[in-house]
């Protein structure tokens, strides 16, 4: 699962969810590459338009074997004009006798003649255009935009009526015009993508290994702004075709003996008097090849953007599972009346490219105490995100959770739905993020959005609810918050917006506060500010908190109990100073080893090898053996329960026989520069250990 | 001592303001590296650490001549880096190379990895693409990666190994300096120490020297030779990595080690107690930074007056660093010793800190 869990975190970046991580064999591009037509060939309409093109594509490639006519025939009387069926003329003539079914035929011909010439015109021209104004900027990209903006705001067919006057008429020249208008419509849409490409670190890579200006902009933006152009390219199509019609209606654009459709609708005003009927081929068919370039377009664009997001981000339930009594770990409560209680939690996701699931989280049970801090702990991929997620019913679709049970403060919420999960949210638990600016709305004013869970939840009015938010902004220390709060989110520092987010979370005065890497995007200095907050919010107010973190260090500041995920599963729990100072699991001696500390060193730093494997690659016993120093014979049997090691429950074959180190193994260099040892800066550690667990 | 390899000297870096909400309006300049000097000898490691917003990024930038300092000289080796016109010698490009801190965004999601890799080798090597192909392949191996990773695209990799394939095709010009910025923020801890004793590994090998940017100072102490502190477009603390991380002489620098969690919950809890002594007012840097004041006065819990008036001038401190603020030759006149000697009063104060000579 590696980041896609993880990524949820920062809701910005929900983007990997539905491709969970690279892929076990068969390259990953390749399978997003098929799942984009895959998304593509299930967009029905867009295959409707597909389909459509593709007979205007063999309607003028094989124009003269579809037919016994004569696209340019006419019979010598000029007023004959034949009827659909009579003479057998399946759509009848026009009113020299041309037939009306092989002129629609040629028709489709200079239909995508007359696109392509514009639209290679118009990237031609546009696609170098843009990328220079919008690579370079500065005053290329201002002269250039105001050429563009003059351009574009004269229509697009009296434009090219200009510069016809100027090249002369005929279907290449016309075209000639229409793309030169259309690629202004190119650059402006290729100088917006470069402009946000350009701030893509891979770009600054390129230029750091030496790529020249050009290459910058052919190899390593361009491919990346294709989508958007592609597009683009598509729906200029259908603008092209109308545009050729249009100009060909006029007679400035095909002549006399070119069948294109604009062409046979002039032809058609002539015999108006007489019959409707020779315009209505010619516009059916125009009107469809339109509507199909868009629908074909449109189906592409959202194709892409699926494939830039990486799936549909939707909630589901937590659905209600069966208690299997035999595989029920013994479980000691933190307390006897624990606020929330989670029993037997499992969550499944469609493994990616197959039909089949995989388990990403595995039997969590958690208790968390009245004004708790639990610590959810692990690395990326550990599943840690989304147990928090699940807790509040925001498993991301297409994921799945079921649990035996899920008791806040003695409500089950297993089997409720979604609106009356959707109270329980917001109102008894509130939820921080790990990008605050991200997680805030940039369009409206942070008061706003603190203000909206007052006013849905607790029914406030607006006066109430502003009072109430100056009152939050006050508590989580925003200073000013009477100006503040009708501040919008980027006038706020990242610690503030982080408080901003505080506040909104405790607006409703919740029960339970889950904090998703609630530092880890701050500065040092400012992560402490926001660490005593939180504990001091914890304390005041008797909130719990579930605390989701790969960092110990701020685990060890904050929390008084800790459970060790590893691979979807609890590998360890117990309180704080149990956990650190004798961990129970290598997993946790390991992350304990690797924390960087402010002591001298020598030698390599101490790792962990290896990586988090992916879900599908967990195997069926230890998940941890493979990265495991102490890794025996026994630790290959089978499943690993979780059981009682000391004073902690932990998930290891080899616990009763392992001495692993805590955070005390090594003299530790305090911050005056003072040695601290176990015996003279820990007097409460000894007393921890005596009291019972 | 030999001639540095890397000479960066009395570096201003300013930023245009931009335009207000009127037309003719003109927002001040922003000063985002003021007076900065620095030396990095051949093969060594410089560690760059301070907030989001100290500068430490725009220096590196600036380097890495993608941006060009108001005032001042940079010079690596024989290149005027400060004296380059538009066009940067690819030359120059071969000798410096970047590691940045995204994972994600830092290699071209439509190239295989084989072939970002190889782009340098192309460009700076002239090699075909068969040679260019072997090389790259060895790279990969070298960082600890596999061959057969090379027809992979950028996110089938975890955060950990886009880190080293980006050291990879770093490395593959054979650069003298690598900045590395941020290199292993975005990463978890058991990851980041992974990354760590790669590049201490590949700097063993190749011989290479490092500008390590990042926040975190204890990283920072873990891989760098000498560290300077920067806050707010000032270096305030430069010095040998053990001695700024033991015996702090700036204020700022005090605060950034006290705000290291530590994970032993007791040794935490005193030392979060301390945190909370010395950050003073609102955290983190904002505005623009002053010219003729310590920036950090705002939020030192040692402010004087002179510390608004002007900013210090260097001071030699005991360890054999320098140290930029006004504690040491005026009110205490700590003269170089650590400033901890100012802020531990409840404690016994310690013997192994040596006296100022001076």
């Amino acid at each position: 699962m590696s980041d896609a869990l993880a990524g949820l975190g920062g809701s910005a970046d929900a983007g990997e969810l539905a491709s969970p991580a690279p892929l076990p064999q068969e390259s990953a591009a390749g399978a997003s590459r098929s799942r984009f037509w895959a998304r593509l060939r299930r967009n029905k309409v867009a295959m409707a338009g597909a389909a459509y093109l593709v007979l205007v594509v063999i309607a003028a490639i094989f124009a003269p074997l579809l037919t016994s006519h004569d696209e340019t025939f006419a019979t010598r009387f000029q007023d004959i004009l034949f009827s659909p069926g009579e003479a057998g003329y399946t759509l009848g003539t026009d009113h020299v006798g041309r037939d009306i079914l092989t002129r629609i035929f040629f028709g489709a011909r200079y239909a995508l003649i007359a696109g392509a010439e514009a639209v290679l015109v118009a990237l031609v021209i546009g696609v170098p255009f843009g990328l220079a104004i919008g690579y370079f900027r500065g005053w290329a990209d201002r002269i250039g935009m105001r050429f563009v903006e003059i351009v574009v705001a004269v229509p697009a067919v009296v434009m090219a009526m200009a510069i016809i006057t100027g090249l002369g008429t005929g279907l290449t020249n016309a075209m000639l015009a229409i793309g030169l208008v259309f690629s202004m419509i190119i650059t402006r849409l290729v100088r917006a993508e470069v402009f946000a490409a350009r701030e893509e670190f891979y770009v600054d890579g390129a230029r750091a290994a030496g790529a020249s200006d050009r290459r910058v902009m052919w190899r390593h933006i361009l491919p990346n702004v294709a989508p958007p152009l592609i597009v683009q390219t598509t729906l200029l199509f259908a603008q092209a075709v109308l545009a050729e019609a249009a100009l060909s209606f006029l007679g400035i654009g095909a002549d006399a003996s070119q069948a294109s459709w604009g062409r046979m609708l002039r032809d058609a005003e002539l015999s108006i008097d007489r019959t409707i009927w020779p315009a209505i081929p010619p516009g059916i068919a125009i009107f469809l090849t339109v509507v199909a370039f868009n629908v074909f377009g449109d189906g592409l664009r959202d194709a892409f953007a699926r494939e830039a997001r990486g799936g549909r981000v939707g909630v589901g339930d937590v659905m209600p599972k069966e208690r299997n009594a035999a595989s029920a770990p013994p479980w000691p409560p933190g307390s006897d009346d624990p606020l929330l209680s989670l029993r037997g939690l499992d969550i499944v996701f469609p493994k990616p490219g197959e039909g089949t699931d995989m388990t990403v989280v595995r039997d969590v049970n958690l208790d968390i105490g009245r004004g708790e801090v639990m610590a959810l702990v692990g690395e990326s991929g550990s599943g840690k995100t989304i147990t928090g997620l699940s807790l509040m019913g925001l498993v991301p679709d297409p994921g799945q959770a079921s649990a035996e049970s899920i008791v806040l403060d003695g409500r089950e919420l297993v089997g409720m739905d979604f609106s009356e999960l959707r109270w329980i949210r917001g109102r008894e638990i509130g939820i921080i993020f790990q990008e605050p600016s991200a997680a805030l709305n940039p369009a409206y004013t942070v008061g706003r959005q603190v203000a909206e869970p007052l006013r849905v939840h607790l029914g406030m009015s607006k006066r109430e609810a502003r009072g109430r938010v100056i009152e939050l902004f006050t508590e989580v220390g925003i200073p000013d918050p009477h100006k503040r709060i009708d501040a919008f989110p980027h006038q706020f520092s990242g610690g503030m917006a982080q408080r901003v987010m505080i506040a909104m979370a405790l607006s409703c005065e919740p029960k339970l506060l889950i904090a998703d890497e609630p530092t880890t995007a701050l500065d040092v200095t400012v992560q402490g500010q926001m660490l005593d907050l939180v504990g001091e919010l914890a304390r005041s107010r008797g909130v719990s908190v579930l605390l989701i973190t790969h960092d110990l260090g701020v685990v060890a500041d904050l929390a008084d109990r800790v459970a060790v995920m590893y691979a979807g599963e609890i590998v360890e729990t117990g309180r704080l100073a149990d956990v650190f100072a004798t961990p129970r699991h290598p997993y946790t001696e390991g992350l304990i080893a690797a924390i960087p500390r402010n002591e001298p060193r020598s030698g390599d730093l101490p790792t962990i090898p290896g990586v988090v494997p992916p879900p599908w690659a967990w195997p069926d016993r230890c998940h941890f053996a493979d990265r495991c120093p102490y890794e025996a014979v026994e630790c290959r049997r089978g499943p690993v329960e979780l059981r009682p090691m000391g004073a902690s429950l932990t998930r290891c074959e080899r616990s009763h026989e392992l001495e692993l180190r805590g955070v005390q193994h090594a003299a530790v260099v305090g911050i005056a520069g003072r040695e601290h040892t176990r015996e003279d800066s820990v007097p409460g550690l000894a007393a921890g250990e005596e009291e019972p667990a | 001592m030999s001639e540095p390899l890397l000479h960066i000297d009395d570096v201003t870096i300013v930023f245009p303001g931009g335009r207000g909400a009127l037309p003719w309006q003109k927002l001040p300049d922003v000063r985002a590296v003021q007076h900065v000097s620095l030396q990095i000898e051949a093969g060594d490691t410089l560690g760059l650490v301070g907030e989001s917003g100290s500068g430490k990024t725009t220096l590196g930038r600036a380097v890495l001549r993608f941006l060009r300092p108001e005032s001042g000289s940079i010079r690596l080796g024989d290149f005027d880096v400060t004296g380059f016109g538009r066009q940067v010698p690819t030359e120059y490009r071969k000798t410096v190379q970047v590691v940045f801190q995204d994972p994600v965004g830092s290699l071209n999601p439509s190239m295989v990895v084989g072939a970002i890799i190889a782009e340098p080798l192309r460009i700076h090597f002239g090699m075909d693409s068969g040679a260019a192909r072997e090389r790259a392949g060895e790279l990969l191996e070298q960082v600890g990666l596999q061959r057969h990773h090379l027809d992979r695209y950028p996110h089938e990799f975890s955060g950990g190994q886009r880190q080293r394939i980006a050291v990879a095709r770093a490395l593959a010009t054979e650069p003298d300096l690598l900045v590395l910025d941020e290199p292993v923020s975005a990463l978890d801890v058991s990851t980041q120490s992974q990354v760590i004793n790669l590049l201490e590994r590949l700097q063993r090998e190749t011989g290479a020297a490092y500008l390590l940017i990042a926040h975190d100072l204890a990283v920072v102490r873990h891989t760098c030779h000498r560290i300077a502190v920067m806050y707010h477009s000032r270096i305030v603390e430069l010095g040998d990595s053990d001695d700024i991380c033991e015996r702090p002489a700036h204020p700022y620098t005090e605060l950034l080690l006290a705000s290291i969690p530590d994970p032993d919950p007791a040794v935490q809890h005193v030392k979060s107690q301390r945190r909370r002594e010395l950050a003073q007012g609102v955290a983190g840097a904002s505005g623009r930074a002053p010219t003729d004041s310590c920036p950090f006065a705002e939020r030192c819990p040692h402010v004087m007056d002179v510390c608004r008036e002007s900013f210090p001038e260097p001071v030699p401190t005991a360890a054999g660093g320098t140290v930029w603020c006004h504690l040491h030759t005026s009110g205490p006149m700590l003269g170089g010793r650590p400033v901890s000697e100012l802020t531990t009063e409840s404690q016994p104060p310690h013997t192994s800190a040596p006296e100022a000579d001076g």
